[in-house]
């Protein structure tokens, strides 16, 4: 078997007591391979941890306990060059225009080649060309998304982490980025490790789909996707197999948000 | 009804009751004329310093000392409010300082700024400087704590250094508080400046009005209240508010 390009072994993340808020635990004794050009899923109920688990592989966050590494290379709190992250928060620059803020990596990167060019491409393919000298805010929710999107693919990175990405979208526009996300990852031969809540989200979308459990997250089961691509989001929800998954997976799933949901209640009502 | 009669009011009516207050306070004894003025003559000697162009050297040279100061402070300002965002140890240690500075009411160091700096054109940009530097700082540093933590991880991932991040990141977040600290110090610049004339001076708004103390011209007084009023109305309206809406939409996310 090849070694998979990014592997977590007994990952824990600790956060200390401080200023009056006890200690937390986001994550514990993670164990979870990833291949390359994998679409992985991971889901699990609010609140437990995978953001964190995305923030460690990224490098904006460091596992107090375990290893993590990419492509061979131990991760720990320091930026990789081959990671793209799209946030569940719209992270572009609102001061900056449409065009500006898929070259920026470009620039931040000191990668040659004409930027105007690579960054007008992207846009392009993200359908939205006519648009670059727009600023964010004159752009609908769907389309600050695309913009994130191309601003991720432009650089080309190895490894796409995506947390919630189309979360704050309408179920059509997010339908539609979701179609499109597919479609990219298959030309562009990425590893997509997909965060989210939506269960039918992540079958539709992923090879495999991981579940984990209520607060602190560990892997409870990992789940293998067998339904043909390319797929459409949309169909796919009908097709029998589709219905059988997301069956099993909820029956996995279930017993971590009633148990989620019990924990948020404890600490509200003490 | 009363709520009726309210609703019929307006804004000028109540400028208007108050300067026909004023009038008849002076004219049935209840105020003395010599101290208090007239509102009529404090209109006509408006209208006249502003026809014969007498005011306009005034409040030029207010104008310059605020100026100065003003922009000499806003940057000393950003400067040290980066200086403490990037190098916490360094604010940590100047914390005391800054509330102090914060703290103390700034604008009675005039006579200090006119012993140290004389009575020229220094001691009223040092002291504008001095009032326009706490404020830029504070409000900067509370801004730059609070510039979106996701759009910061986000450049990081992108490949921004600290230079970049500080570059296209925090230096146009910054703008947008450091804008409406400029609003906010404003009107406190040109209370240092004219306070500090008030003391010692050769020019300005403030010089006429403390002649007019020494004069017991009261309309003198009147005056240079009503033309600071309107130039500081003046920068806010024609510079600072549109300043303050082209970046307004910077903040919605």
């Amino acid at each position: 078997m090849t070694e998979p390009l990014i592997s977590l072994r007994g990952v824990a993340r600790r956060y200390p007591a401080s200023k009056g808020k006890s200690s937390f635990t986001a994550v514990q004794g993670i164990d979870l391979d990833i291949a390359e050009g994998s679409f992985v899923a991971v889901v699990g109920p609010s609140g437990c941890g995978k953001s964190t688990i995305l923030n460690m592989i990224a490098g904006l966050d460091a596992p107090s306990e375990g290893r993590i590494t990419v492509a061979g290379e131990t991760v720990s709190g320091q930026l990789r060059n081959d990671v793209g992250y799209l946030f569940q928060k719209d992270a572009l620059l609102p001061w900056k225009t449409v065009q500006a803020n898929v070259e920026l990596p470009l620039v931040f990167r000191r990668l040659g080649g004409d930027h105007r060019q690579i960054a007008r491409e992207w846009l392009a393919r993200v359908g939205l060309a006519g648009f670059e000298t727009n600023f964010p805010h004159q752009l609908s929710g769907g389309m600050r998304k695309r913009v994130a999107l191309a601003a991720t693919f432009v650089y080309g990175p190895r490894i796409l982490l995506m947390d919630e990405p189309f979360s704050a979208l309408d179920v059509q526009t997010r339908n539609m980025m979701e179609n499109e996300l597919l479609e990219l990852w298959q030309q562009n031969n990425k590893t997509v490790v997909f965060v989210t809540h939506d269960l039918e989200e992540a079958i539709a979308l992923a090879d495999h789909v991981v579940v984990l459990t209520a607060n602190p997250g560990r892997v409870k089961k990992r789940f293998r996707v067998t339904l043909d691509r390319p797929r459409n989001v949309n169909d796919i929800r009908f097709d029998d197999r589709f219905r059988d998954l997301h069956a099993e997976i909820w029956e996995a799933l279930r017993e971590e948000v009633a148990r989620s949901y019990a924990l948020q209640r404890e600490l509200v009502h003490g | 009804m009363v709520s009726r009669r309210l609703s019929a009011a307006s804004p000028a009516l109540v400028v208007l009751a108050l300067l026909l207050a004023w009038d008849f306070a002076t004219r049935f004894g209840l105020a003395d004329p010599r101290y208090l003025s007239r509102p009529l003559d404090v209109a006509a000697l408006v209208w006249q310093w502003t026809r014969t162009g007498y005011i306009v050297p005034r409040m030029l040279a207010t104008f310059s000392e605020v100026g100065i100061g003003y922009v000499g402070g806003t940057l000393a300002g950003m400067a040290v409010a980066f200086l403490f965002f990037f190098v916490p140890r360094v604010a940590e240690l100047c914390d005391p300082l800054v509330v102090l500075l914060n703290a103390a009411p700034r604008a009675i160091l005039a006579p200090f700024a006119v012993l140290l700096f004389g009575i020229g054109l220094g001691s009223k940009v040092a002291l504008v400087m001095l009032v326009v530097f706490a404020i830029t700082l504070l409000s900067l540093s509370t801004g730059l704590k609070e510039v979106d933590r996701t759009i910061v991880d986000n450049a990081r991932v992108m490949g921004a250094g600290r230079a970049d991040l500080t570059r296209h990141v925090y230096l146009p977040a910054a703008l947008v508080w450091v804008v409406s600290a400029m609003r906010i110090s404003i009107g406190q610049a040109f209370t240092a400046a004219i306070v500090c004339e008030l003391l010692g001076s050769t020019d300005g708004l403030g010089w006429i009005i403390a002649a007019g103390q020494s004069a017991v011209k009261p309309d003198w007084i009147m005056t240079g209240l009503f033309f600071a009023s309107v130039i500081v109305l003046l920068v806010d309206i024609v510079i600072l508010a549109p300043l303050e809406r082209r970046g307004s939409h910077w903040l919605v996310f």
